[in-house]
């Protein structure tokens, strides 16, 4: 699995500072003559696959793509396209028919491009990047639409626009997502009028768990998909503003808590950086939720012996699969990935040498 | 009401349960049901996004057009102009995206 190896080396993306840990696009389109993802059938998912290939062979902007079949890929190597947002779950479970085209980044780009074939419908076309940037994703994501489109005939209804297997989505297809990190606003108790806000704005908020269940690590998934009334750019520039909206709104508390922080507050940090600085084992969540508290610590300059770090990149360095492939699969056992987990990140947050 | 789609079979109990449809067609097929519920949903059915560069949709278009003016015509002659206004709207609104589309 050169290509995957080549990908994880990728892994090791930068985010920044602010709230906004990734951007995401995606664009969801069906070939005509063929029946959606609840009714189709095996045989023609299958076609659809070779139809794929096939178009994007002869596409300059797909000649950087690695194509990956499902059902030739073991239960780690999926799980580790999960973790990269590179397929869902879903399509993890049933492998049958299914497969994705993957651009990583590379170029000086660091948008990773990919193209989930027979997901919930049979084309998404998907863009993501670490950090902010909206505009940049949906410009790729649109180019990349537009060259399949030059080879492939794509379900579109003069009034309904381009059709989907759920109707929410009909129209340009669109969906737009952030992952954002509001430990201020979440410690603040200020949280839920975000929530309502944001879902007043036709935006959906899941929890961040790799499957959306719950609330973790103070980080939202904030989603928008694309309405018949606006075309594509308005939906981005919508999701825009409400992301500078977010990220004003994370920034104000944070300064507001500097200047005073409760002392439960202050506990909490406390506790988190001596759990990361002395524990042993640590599973994915508890490391995600210390994390969130150490980095409010840091920014409140609550906590002084720890080093600057990237959320995104440790949330993306110590996922389970991304361990067990670097221990390799004979060895892992629980216990072993979770005390790795525990060393890596003292490796990377404390200073000095503790 | 219990049809199904003629092109996939799938009817429309599966639909309202699971929230997806099961192809193309039924959009056609279960119009009734969907253009209320979408205009619930999106608060408009008129796409106004970019349309396909394959050129059997910009036939498809330009046959909506046709279709358009002849109702426009209609309106008029019975002078519902307000409904004329309406359609003289979405046939200038058509017109301009398949001229921006041939100028590309």
């Amino acid at each position: 699995m050169k290509g995957l190896t080549a990908y994880l080396k990728q892994r090791k993306m930068v985010a920044g500072n602010g709230p906004v840990l990734y951007s995401r696009v995606s664009l969801s389109r069906n070939l005509v003559g063929y029946k959606f993802g609840l009714t189709i059938k095996t045989q023609e998912k299958k076609k659809i696959l070779s139809l794929a290939r096939a178009a994007v062979s002869d596409i300059e902007e797909f000649s950087g793509f690695a194509f990956f079949d499902l059902r030739r890929l073991n239960r780690l190597e999926r799980e580790l396209l999960i973790e990269g947002n590179i397929i869902t779950r879903p399509m993890s479970t049933k492998v049958t028919g299914r497969g994705v085209l993957v651009r990583l980044a590379g170029n000086g780009s660091n948008i990773i491009s990919s193209v989930m074939v027979n997901e919930e419908d049979h084309f998404k076309i998907q863009a993501l990047k670490p950090g902010w940037g909206i505009r940049d994703i949906h410009s790729r994501a649109s180019a990349l639409e537009k060259k399949l489109e030059e080879k492939l005939s794509f379900c579109f209804d003069p009034d309904l626009g381009y059709l989907t297997s759920c109707p929410t989505m009909v129209g340009s297809g669109l969906e737009v997502s952030v992952l954002v990190h509001l430990p201020a606003l979440v410690m603040s108790f200020k949280i839920n009028d975000l929530i309502k806000r944001l879902n007043n704005l036709d935006c959906t908020l899941q929890g961040y768990h790799i499957d959306g269940s719950e609330v973790l690590g103070n980080l939202f998934l904030v989603s928008k998909e694309s309405s018949l009334k606006n075309n594509d750019i308005d939906t981005v520039e919508e999701m825009e503003a409400i992301c500078l909206n977010i990220i004003e709104e994370e920034n104000l508390q944070t300064e507001a808590l500097s200047k005073d922080t409760p002392v439960s507050i202050v506990d909490n940090i406390y506790r988190s950086f001596g759990v990361l600085k002395y524990a042993r084992l640590l599973s994915f969540d508890e490391a995600i939720e210390l994390l969130s508290m150490a980095w409010l610590g840091k920014k409140l300059k609550i906590l002084y012996n720890l080093r600057e770090f990237d959320f995104y990149r440790l949330i993306n360095i110590i996922g389970n699969s991304y361990i067990k492939n670097y221990i390799g699969e004979k060895k892992d056992t629980e216990d072993q990935v979770d005390a790795l987990r525990a060393a890596i990140l003292r490796e990377e947050i404390l200073k000095g040498n503790d | 009401m219990d049809t199904k789609c003629s092109n996939c079979g799938i009817d429309l109990s599966t639909i309202k349960k699971t929230g997806k449809v099961g192809c193309a067609q039924c959009y056609k097929e279960f119009s009734e049901i969907f253009l209320p519920l979408l205009e619930a949903i999106h608060g408009s059915i008129e796409y106004r996004g970019k349309i396909p560069l394959n050129s059997s949709f910009t036939y498809k278009v330009e046959k909506k057009i046709k279709d358009l003016k002849s109702k426009l015509d209609e309106a008029v002659i019975i002078e519902n102009f307000k409904e004329a206004a309406k359609l003289r709207d979405m046939i200038k609104r058509l017109q301009k995206r398949l001229y921006v589309k041939s100028k590309k």
